[in-house]
């Protein structure tokens, strides 16, 4: 019944009046030239009213005429009627197939560069190499050769050790692992010297294979030989070894920092004033151009590109400028209370860098002048300095 | 008459449904909602209250209100509306 229905409905079907005293042959004729009559209704004694194809009416002409009856169409319903109502109205067609294009052409193209994965290495520098080796934003998907651009980038960076590029919709996503620092270890064959990478006091030596050079106490600088990979006998003469051996030093960290009595602190308001920018590529639109009306202030940029489900970015980026107002004030600080803040402020600094090591020594110098204090922090570390060095 | 016979001997034995093999017309009422014929030969009359039929075995005249035509075919009449009664004119 339903397919009946779409189907009068996708051919067209006329309401037909007839008018006539021989309504009884004329309902015969179309069954016999094999016309489908529907939903046929006598009004009055001489009036029916009727539903038939559109393609019948033609046919229904004739047997009036035949039949002595009047035929007057009371309504046309249906797609091919619709279609010529709007038959003028082109643009009602052509917008959807135009629109349609549109995203078909759109989403050819490359309009995101996501990157994922990254901890050391910061986006930018990777968007820059993946920009140089060949993907761009707004480049045709069919151009881009995932293969040759994974080759190149692994060939130009030692410190990515896999990449993987997937192309969702227009997205383009890069995942990317990390390679650690391979560690400089020296095959145990091979004959090395032990040098100091760093300035310090020996304060433990114990000598494996090799000669020692310095003893303890001793001060070494950056790349002083501690033990030499040469041994001296008697009877054998010069021969090379691999060196080996433990060595503790004191090695100091310090660091100074001069603060002011006074100083200009910066502070918000709490007012702040939006704008939105939108930028298609390069082209960009301002909704707003007034110049800010605050003096000082800060502000923050925070852009979104547009996209349809989750993959399907379009080159539309809105922006949403935030201004944020802030003022600036002069503090005068206590000495006392500049002190300790800076100590503990150097002393969060030096910890990072010692990184857990045995601290044997810990010394704080403060010097207190008419409008700044300065603080010397010296960290003494006791940490291992020695590294291998391949012997010639 | 004896060829007739043997074909509805036959349409017997194969289990031919009668309304197909013969041209006997076949009556389906829906309460008094509705009525199909099939295998008619043409309305003879129709007004609001009064539908007849022609079929090979006489004339079906139905009485009733509101009577439409649903769907008319070559051979195939339904019939819609409050139906009060049915008159076969057999021959």
């Amino acid at each position: 019944m339903l397919l009946k229905k779409v189907n009068s409905y996708l051919l067209g079907n006329v309401k037909i009046i007839v008018e006539g005293y021989y309504i009884e042959r004329f309902i015969n004729k179309c069954g016999v030239d094999g016309i489908n009559l529907c939903d046929v209704e006598r009004e009055k004694e001489c009036i029916m009213n009727a539903q038939i194809y559109t393609k019948d009416f033609k046919k229904i002409k004739k047997i009036a005429k035949i039949t002595k009856c009047r035929v007057k169409i009371d309504k046309k319903n249906g797609l091919p009627f619709l279609v010529h109502r709007y038959r003028r109205r082109k643009i009602f067609l052509i917008l959807p197939v135009i629109l349609i294009c549109f995203f078909i052409v759109i989403s050819k193209f490359i309009w995101n560069i996501e990157i994922v994965g990254n901890k050391k290495i910061s986006k930018d520098e990777i968007l820059k190499l993946v920009n140089d080796n060949g993907i761009k934003i707004g480049m045709l998907k069919s151009e881009i050769n995932t293969e040759k651009v994974i080759n190149e980038m692994r060939i130009k960076r030692d410190d990515i050790s896999w990449i993987g590029i997937s192309i969702d919709g227009t997205n383009a996503k890069i995942e990317i692992a990390e390679a650690r620092e391979k560690p400089k270890l020296l095959d145990k064959n091979e004959y090395c010297n032990i040098i100091a990478d760093k300035d310090g006091i020996i304060d433990k030596i114990n000598v494996k294979s090799g000669t020692a050079q310095v003893s303890e106490g001793d001060v070494v600088k950056k790349g002083d030989i501690l033990v030499s990979g040469i041994m001296t006998g008697k009877y054998t003469g010069d021969r090379k070894v691999h060196a080996s051996a433990d060595i503790k030093a004191k090695v100091s960290y310090s660091e100074k920092k001069r603060k002011k009595k006074t100083q200009n602190l910066k502070s918000q308001t709490g007012s702040a004033e939006k704008y939105y920018q939108i930028s298609i590529n390069n082209f960009k639109i301002n909704f707003n151009k007034r110049l800010s009306k605050f003096e000082n202030y800060d502000t923050i940029k925070n852009s979104r590109k547009m996209k349809i489900l989750n993959n399907f970015y379009l080159p539309i980026e809105l922006t949403e400028i935030t201004n944020i107002e802030m003022k600036s004030e002069q503090v005068v600080y206590n000495a006392e209370e500049l002190k300790n803040n800076t100590i503990s402020e150097i002393k969060e600094n030096l910890n990072e860098k010692t990184e857990e090591k045995d601290i044997v020594d810990e010394n704080i110098i403060t010097e207190e002048k008419n409008d700044f204090i300065e603080v010397k922090v010296m960290y003494e570390v006791l940490e291992d300095i020695g590294v291998e060095e391949k012997l010639e | 008459m004896k060829m007739k016979d043997n074909i509805s001997r036959i349409n017997e034995f194969l289990e031919i449904p009668k309304e197909v093999a013969t041209n006997i017309p076949k009556v389906t009422m829906l309460g008094n909602e509705e009525i199909v014929i099939e295998n008619c030969k043409g309305v003879l009359e129709y007004e609001e209250f009064f539908v007849r039929v022609a079929t090979s075995i006489g004339n079906i005249s139905i009485n009733g209100f509101k009577l439409n035509l649903g769907k008319i075919t070559e051979d195939n009449i339904s019939i819609k509306g409050i139906i009060e009664n049915i008159d076969f004119e057999c021959r």
